[in-house]
Order: structure tokens, then sequence, then C-alpha cells
């Protein structure tokens, strides 16, 4: 059963992981949140972020690409010894800890408003991260062959979804075109930018990955692919709702799955569109939980991270309850945001002088 | 370990019939809501519910009730009715299947409709799809009037309604969506006219210049729905006619119709009519210009017509001199009309019917500047010229008419 768990992923796999894990946030509060600084140019927030992520990102691989087969926990190991290592690794780890504990709980919130009422919370929650701890119990090749298999079958959705809609879009609600001012845009960009963090995390998974360039092509174009998708069902939220109403919708992925109907007799396809949305939202906290047991077991230097994913799931749990109500959720959300943009943001910059710094004391001994 | 795994998931199949189980055989299914004002800050509202044993196999078991039943409560708003129904009703009250939602003209005018209509979209039973319509008369009356004759059930009747409206353009395709849009921004919303008192009615010589309760119609279901209640900023403030509301929604660029028959005094004699049916031929084109204080609003509004009929038998089709008549006559008659609602629009709404905000925020940079600009404002006090392009595409399947055919012969 479990002879998979240290099997190499191929490159097609392990983009899929990131087309579904990080496309999963055109259908959180990630979106309102971005309208509400951008307005009418929302929309033009995650490519942006993405750009300035991608800068951190060259950084970091510069310093990877003369460690091949290291992974990020190994490089800073290597270059900042033991006590340097542990603290990036811890840091990644609660900034990563944080954002899904936040995260799950706003997935959890949605399923709670828009389908389950009646139920607890903290049952829909308990059902959530077991299913996804059942996940990520299998392994990152599971994750990875999982997402393989579903993907034409959620971007297929998303299509389907899309050219449903085609008939209440009017692009013309995309103007004015720079939104709240040029400025505002790139500052409220560079700020979000750690919304694509996944990025700078995903390096600890290089040894897990066929080759060095099987992981750098596939990042990338997980990356790149899943922020125009993010910013294309972004544009077509506001093509469809019009801001400023956009702004009063909570969740309008799930307001525009609530809109399409397949012609007159199925006119409730909102149903058909949860179950893929939950079926991938699983998917992506296993590879949360996945990832949280891997850094921390690197941070630590133990060997056994599978070990750590059921009281990593428990911590998830136990943290995620914690905010009050669905906008006490959002403001956390929001400053989680900004304060992992820094760490994100300048952890590169730091890595590859430490790396700078290690090679020059070791050129000339 | 399998065992254990078997133990904690098994029981999950039990969790099925907790919290959020829903019965089908349980539920009632409201398919229009009726909203009328109340005493004080209430509100009454009307839920027509379904049968759903009407119309399907089952109904042997049912015979001899009917096909939805009508109750009416006092309450604050729209959800809390939902669990008080329950009260009379055997049945879990459902929205899911909520097509029409009908309000009072009085409640549609008053400050508080805004609240109403913002406050139960929350629910997520509520669909922001459902059907918006005005009620000359309460809500309530309208509900238990409309017994249409052709249609048992009353979902059916709301879903057959819709293609018509699209079809003919003499109301405007209005939706819980397009409300709360454009409470927020500086168009106006077109939600459906309808009454169920059809005794105000006259007689004009075109067909679409009724709003309702005036089309001139003596038997059958006392329901009609003609012209439209334009809302501005979430409250009604007037009326449309029927043949207005076609113009303000073939000048807007995305309109619900795409065709529809008309009919027109004939160039050549004054007591007969032309009836066309026009087709939008590609869409409206909308020029502004806004660097003056005063803006200059180009419109060219490209349309097809089909000469369906002509009372007055003139060799219309056969005789290019008095075609040229003809179209230049149709084009005159359509600029007028169009004119006169896009200064009505102008004078009397004092806001913009025709969602032209669209066009003009292409031209601005930011949401800030546009808002500083203030469309509506602007909108009141501009130069609008409108050119119609006209076409006539055909002239129905007889060529020459009787009367002229005989005196040849003659």
């Amino acid at each position: 059963m479990n002879a998979s768990v240290d099997e190499k992923v191929g490159g097609r796999e392990f983009t899929s992981i990131f087309l579904i894990a990080v496309g999963m946030k055109l259908s959180d509060i990630t979106a309102t949140i971005l309208f509400e600084s951008g307005q009418t140019a929302g929309w033009m927030i995650p490519i942006l972020s993405l750009c300035f992520m991608m800068i951190a990102y060259a950084v970091l691989m510069s310093v990877l690409k003369r460690r091949p087969g290291q992974g990020l926990p190994e490089v800073v190991f290597a270059i900042g010894g033991r006590f340097g290592g542990s603290v990036i690794c811890l840091l990644l780890f609660f900034a990563a800890l944080l954002m899904t504990a936040v995260t799950s709980r706003g997935y959890v919130d949605i399923i709670n408003v828009m389908v389950y009422q009646r139920s607890p919370l903290y049952a829909l929650y308990f059902m959530l991260l077991g299913a996804a701890f059942y996940v990520a119990r299998r392994g990152f090749a599971a994750i990875a062959r999982i997402s393989w298999v579903l993907i034409f079958l959620i971007e297929g959705a998303l299509i389907l979804l899309v050219s449903n809609m085609w008939q209440d879009i009017d692009w013309y609600r995309l103007y004015p075109i720079a939104g709240s001012g040029v400025m505002e845009v790139a500052r409220s960009s560079l700020m979000h930018s750690a919304m694509f963090g996944e990025i700078i995390l995903a390096t600890a998974f290089v040894p897990l990955v066929n080759s060095f360039k099987a992981f750098r092509i596939g990042s990338a174009l997980g990356f790149v692919v899943s922020s125009l998708k993010i910013a294309i069902l972004m544009a077509v939220y506001l093509a469809v709702f019009d801001y400023p109403e956009i702004i009063h919708i909570a969740y309008p992925f799930q307001q525009l799955t609530k809109n399409t109907s397949f012609g007159r007799v199925f006119t409730h396809a909102e149903s058909f569109f949860i179950a893929f949305w939950l079926v991938i939202s699983v998917i992506y906290f296993a590879f949360y939980i996945y990832l949280l047991a891997f850094l921390f077991a690197h941070a630590l230097r133990m060997d056994q991270h599978r070990k750590l994913q059921l009281p990593m799931a428990g911590l998830v749990f136990l943290i995620g309850l914690m905010p009050g109500n669905t906008e006490q959720v959002r403001s956390y959300w929001e400053s989680l945001i900004s304060y992992s943009t820094l760490l994100y943001g300048l952890l590169p910059f730091v890595i590859w002088t430490m790396d700078w710094i290690w090679r020059k004391r070791h050129a000339n001994p | 370990m399998r065992i254990l795994k078997c133990a904690v998931l098994l029981p999950l199949l039990l969790l099925t019939g907790c919290w959020d189980q829903v019965e089908l055989e349980e539920q009632a299914f409201v398919v229009v809501i009726g909203l009328d004002k109340g005493p004080g800050h209430t509100v009454e509202i009307t839920f027509q519910i379904a049968n759903p044993q009407i119309g399907s196999s089952d109904i042997g078991t049912a015979e001899g009730e009917p096909p939805s039943d009508t109750i009416r409560f006092t309450s604050s708003d729209i959800l809390s009715a939902k669990e008080l129904a329950n009260t009379v009703v055997t049945r879990t009250i459902n929205f899911a299947h909520l097509k029409t939602m009908i309000v009072h003209e009085e409640l549609a005018r008053s400050p508080l409709f805004p609240h109403i209509a913002g406050a139960a979209i929350r629910d997520p039973e509520m669909r922001r799809e459902v059907t918006m319509i005005v009620s000359r008369e309460r809500a309530y009356e309208f509900i238990t009037k409309n017994r249409p004759r052709l249609e048992t059930r009353p979902h059916k009747y709301y879903e057959l309604m819709q293609q018509r409206w699209q079809e003919t353009g003499f109301v405007p395709f209005s939706t819980l969506n397009q409300y709360l849009q454009q409470q927020v921004v500086d168009s106006m919303f077109l939600a459906i006219y309808a009454t169920a008192d059809s005794t105000k009615h006259r007689v004009s010589r075109q067909e679409d210049d009724y709003i309702a309760g005036e089309v001139p119609k003596t038997s059958g279901d006392p329901v009609q729905m003609m012209g439209a209640a334009v809302f501005r900023g979430g409250r009604m403030i007037g009326s449309l006619t029927g043949q207005q509301m076609r113009w303000a929604q073939m000048l807007r660029r995305k309109s619900s119709i795409d065709a529809f028959i008309t009919s027109y005094t004939d160039p050549l004699d004054d007591k007969a009519m032309v009836s066309v049916r026009l087709f939008r031929n590609g869409g409206t084109k909308i020029r502004l210009n806004l660097r003056k204080e005063t803006p200059d609003i180009h419109v060219t509004l490209p349309l097809r017509v089909q000469v369906l009929s002509f009372t007055s038998l003139q060799p219309y089709a056969t005789d290019t001199k008095k075609q040229q008549i003809l179209v230049k006559h149709l084009k005159e008659e359509i600029e007028k009309e169009v004119l006169d609602v896009i200064h009505l629009s102008q004078k009397k709404f004092g806001g913009d019917l025709f969602e032209w905000e669209l066009v003009a925020r292409k031209q601005f940079m930011t949401v800030s500047a546009f808002q500083k600009y203030g469309w509506s404002e602007h909108f009141k006090k501009a130069n609008v010229n409108v050119h119609v392009e006209l076409r006539i595409e055909n002239f129905g399947k007889q060529r020459t008419p009787y009367i002229e055919s005989g005196q040849k012969a003659g």
C-alpha cells in the first residue's frame, strides 16, 4: 500500500498539483478582497502579483541551481548551519501553517454559508480535513497523480462554466481600465503577492521531482497558467456582476455557479460544480498538510515526516476554528497575506546573500 | 488497522441523517413570492406554493387538490416569514425553485424596498435569477387573481411568459441580479410592469403604446404584463409604456430583444397603418464626446425591416418611388419615437435608462475619476442625436396588392 510513498513524480503531475493548488484561489475569498483594493482593475492583480513573486523566485532558483537534487530545507541547512536552517524552515512553516488554517477556515465557511447552513462548522471542518489527511497520507506521488487525473476534468468544468455564462458577460464592465489607479493597483499587487507564496514553498519539493528541469518548468508553468486562470475568471466575475456590486458578493465563484443553468430543465447547475469544487479542495488541503509536515520535519531534522501529518491536520483544525466569523477570517487573511509577502519576498534575497557569503568562504580556503 | 479505518469511515454514512438532511417529500416549493407594504416597517409576504403532485403521474393520490396554495403573512422580512409559514404549512418552505417575485407598486416606491430586497438576497436559497415584476395592485391580489387557463402549474406559466417577453419586448427581462447591480450605479433599472386589473383599458392606434392595465382586452386571464417600471437607486420612480420600453431596450448595447412587430401610419394614407417587424441589424452604436460641459451623444441604430402588412394597399413592393417615401417616413417616425424616449429619460427620470454609463466608463482611467465626473448629471444635459439606418428587407409573401391588380384588370 505504501510502496509509492517515496516515488518521484514527473513534470506533468507536478505541474497539475500547482494548477489545482494555486488555481483554487479563484474560488475563494481572494477574489473579493482583490476587487476591494483594485476596483475594476482587480482582475489584473493576480498577474502583477505573480510578476513580483517571480523576481523572488528567480533569485531563489539561482541558488538552488548550484545544488542539484537539494530542496530548500537542505540548502538552507547547508548554507545557514543548523541554527539558520532551523529558523528559516520554522518561519516558512509558521507562515504556511497560519495560511492553511485561515484558508481552510475560509473554505469551510463557504461550504457552511452556501450549501450546508445548519451543519455545525466544526463537523464540516473535521470532515474536510479528515479527507485531506487521508489523501495526504498516501504520499506526495499520490497527490500528484490524483491531480493529473483530475486536472482536465476541472479545467473542462471551468470552461463549461464560463461558456455557460457567456450571455451574461459584458466586457464593458471592465472599464475604467485602471480601476483604483495604476499606482494603487501596483501597490496592491505587491502587497498581495504572497498569494503565490507557494512558489517559494514549492522549492522544498525539489528532491521529490524526477529532474531539476522538470521542477523548474513544472512550477513556472503551473504558476503562470494559474495566475492567468485566476485573472480570467476574475474578469468574468466583474463582467457578469459589475463593480461595485462585485464587492457586495461574498463568494463570486459560488454565486456564478448558482447563476448558471443547463437549458431550462437543469436549472440548478451549482450542485454539479460544487461536487468538483469539493473534490479539488480536498486535494488542495492534502497538499498543504503534506507540505506542513514536510517543512516541520525538516526544521527539526526529523526523518519521519509522514507521522507528523495527523498532528498537523489537528493543528490546522484548532487554529482554523479560532476566528469568530467570516469577516474576521477575511481580515486575518488580509494581514497574514501582507506579512507573508514580506517573508516570501525577502527570504530568497537573504538566502542568496547567505549563499554568496558561503561561497566566498569556501572558494579560497 | 483496516478494521480501525472501517470503524472510523462507516459511521460517516449515518451522518447523512444529520443537520442539513432534506426529505424531498417534506418540502414545500415556493414558486412565486409577493411583497406588499404592511403596517409600520413590516411587509406582507405572499407565498404561492406549488403542488408537485399536479401535472405528474402521482395525480391519482392528489385528486381534488389545487395546483398551488397561496398564503399570506405579515413579517419584518422575507426570511423570517419563511419559518412563520410553518405555522400553517405542513412542509418545510423551500425557495430553491423560486422563479418570480411580485412587488406592489406602493412598496416598490417606498424607501423600505431596497432594504427588503437587499436583505432577502443573503439567503443562499434565494437566487439572483429571480424575475422581478411590479404589480399595480397589491401583490396578493395579483397572485390570487392570476389563474391562467392554459397553464395549471404556476411555475410553468412564468417560465413560458419569460420566453414570450424576450420575443415581444413589451416588458423588460428583469431579474433581481440586475436590480441589485443597477441600484449602486448611475443606470436605471427596468422591471416588468403588470396588473391583474384590466378595467382601465383604452384603444390606441399603435399596438404597443400602453402600460399595464390599458391593453384593450375583454376576456381571458385578467393578468396583463405591459411596459416597464423604472427604478433609480433601488426605488421605483415611474413607468414606461410598451413602446418606450422597446426603444429603451433597443438603445442598450446588449438588449434582451432583437426583433419586434410594431406599426406606423401610412405615409400615403392617413387612415391606414403599416405593420412592420423590426430587427436589430448589429449592435447599437453609441459615440460620446464628454470633453464639453454638455456632452454630445451620437446614437446609430441599425435596423432591418420586414413589411408585414399595410392597410392602404399601396403598391409598395413594386413601386420604388413609394418605397423611398415609406423608408423616409419610417425613419422619421422611429427617430421621433426614439428621441421622445431619450428626452423622457433625461427630463422626467433625470438619469440614464440605456446603460450608456458603461460606454462612458470606457473614457475614464480610474473609478474615482468616473465617479467624480457624475455621469447622470451630465447625461441630463447632453445633446443627443439619433440616426436610424433602415433597410427594407422584404414585403411578405404577396407582391402586388389586390386593389391595384383589380384596377388594372378593369
